[in-house]
């Protein structure tokens, strides 16, 4: 007899706690489009500017004011907190940028190389250069005031940069310089060579240069004309020396199709170049 | 041993090429720094040699006599003509074989012909025999380049050879340029 009666009480329960949540939904959305609407009347008033500065005026100025130059003073005192701060302020607000950020730039990278070129003349340009500019003289001042700071700066560079490239580099031109000797030899036989060669025409430059100034001065106190200014053309060592080269005989013959006439009756290699001012006879003094 | 052969191309290529900076002297008249200085080297090579060749000498007389080194003594004479001999045979084959001293080799310069050619053995021999003759009267038979149009000395004017600047290697010498001033 109570069952009819019992299931009626939970058909209306039933009933009433569907109705209830509809209600709570519906007026979760009507709240949640209210919030929506205000925020965005909000956002898009003008007051709204002037009421957060006020507020951040009125709150954070003083806030602004009082602490930061208690804490720069704290950093100041103790610069070792400057690190961890700075690790903290990266830490939680630069690295997750960097996290997200640079995987997608990376990969915007690899699709279009062409743009690194760009990026990183942007990033000497806009960000490394200003801060060279302004820090190298300082750093060139502090040295320039402070010449013993110079000696740490370069043992550090030397250190830090030229030492790791050095141990990992040497090794491998050691091992080159043992696979192949002979080209080492033949190196430093080049570079000999290359000096004496050098040495030998400094000496017979200045000997030539004294020879042409003794030569002046001679000849301008004695008023006498100057040296015979057209040279005079040493012949080939094969056409000195015939019977080294029987054969060498030849290339006489061949000059006059190129040029250079040839003294045959006497036999030497007496040639003159054609069209050539500095060999032409009396065309000025011997320089 | 022969030279290799030369290529008459490359003879005509080197003479027709623009003279660097350093050829620019070449087959010019030495002046008397260059050939004063290089006179020196080869008297210090000179000296080089004939105090080796008078040690030896005087080490062979020591064997042969059987007496200690230093009381062996070499007659002046000996000697004067040890050196004299050097000095002949150096001059005469360095002109004549190679054209050039080694004091001449090392300062750029060659005593050739007045056409070019080397002097061969029989002007060689008698330039080196004026020489001691040019060196006399305070020199005044090497100084006599001042004055000559083609810095000839006494030694040039009378074996007819002239001294030039040939700065280049031997394999680069060639007939380039030449002008017969005889």
């Amino acid at each position: 007899m109570l069952d009819p009666l019992r299931s009626r009480a939970d058909d209306a329960v039933r009933r009433l706690a569907d109705r209830g949540r509809l209600e709570e939904a519906v007026a979760r959305r009507q709240a949640h489009e209210t919030f929506g609407l205000a925020v965005g009347a909000v956002s898009a008033s003008v007051v709204i500017d002037q009421v957060i500065a006020e507020v951040l005026g009125r709150n954070l100025q003083p806030i602004l004011e009082g602490a930061l130059p208690t804490a720069l003073r704290e950093l100041q005192n103790r610069p070792e907190l400057l690190v961890p701060l700075v690790e903290s302020i990266v830490g939680q607000v630069l690295q997750p940028i960097l996290d997200t950020a640079i995987p997608s730039v990376m990969g915007d990278l690899q699709a279009r190389p062409e743009l690194i070129v760009p990026l990183v003349e942007s990033i000497v340009g806009k960000a490394l250069q200003p801060i060279l500019d302004q820090a190298l003289p300082l750093v060139m001042d502090d040295i320039a005031r402070q010449p013993e700071l110079l000696m740490p700066l370069v043992m550090g560079i030397v250190d830090e940069a030229l030492e790791p490239l050095l141990q990992a580099a040497l090794p491998r031109v050691i091992e080159v310089l043992n696979e192949d000797p002979d080209a080492i030899r033949s190196l430093v036989r080049d570079q000999s060579t290359g000096i004496a060669v050098e040495m030998t025409e400094t000496v017979r430059f200045k000997a030539a240069d004294a020879d042409e100034r003794i030569d002046r001065i001679v000849r301008r106190v004695l008023r006498r004309k100057p040296v015979a200014a057209a040279p005079v053309a040493v012949a080939p060592v094969v056409a000195r020396r015939p019977e080294l080269n029987p054969g060498a005989g030849a290339h006489l013959e061949a000059l006059p199709s190129s040029g250079v006439a040839v003294d045959a009756p006497s036999g030497a290699a007496t040639a003159r170049r054609d069209g050539h001012p500095s060999v032409e006879p009396g065309s000025g003094a011997n320089r | 041993m022969s030279a290799p052969p030369v290529d008459p191309r490359q003879l005509v290529a080197a003479s027709t090429a623009d003279p660097g900076p350093s050829l620019h002297r070449q087959g010019r008249y030495a002046g008397i720094i260059s050939r004063s200085v290089a006179i020196g080297t080869d008297a210090v090579v000179l000296a080089v040699v004939s105090i080796g060749s008078l040690f030896v000498l005087q080490a062979i007389a020591a064997m042969v006599e059987g007496k200690p080194f230093g009381d062996v003594t070499i007659q002046s004479e000996l000697g004067v003509t040890v050196v004299v001999l050097q000095s002949t045979l150096y001059f005469t084959v360095a002109w004549a074989v190679f054209g050039r001293t080694a004091g001449e080799a090392l300062f750029g310069l060659r005593t050739i012909r007045r056409n070019g050619e080397p002097l061969g053995w029989g002007r060689s021999f008698l330039r080196f025999l004026v020489w001691p003759f040019s060196l006399s009267l305070c020199g005044l038979g090497f100084a006599w380049m001042l004055i000559d149009g083609r810095r000839r000395t006494w030694p040039d004017l009378i074996a007819g050879t002239v001294v030039v600047y040939d700065w280049r290697r031997a394999d680069l010498a060639t007939a380039e340029v030449i002008h017969p001033h005889g």
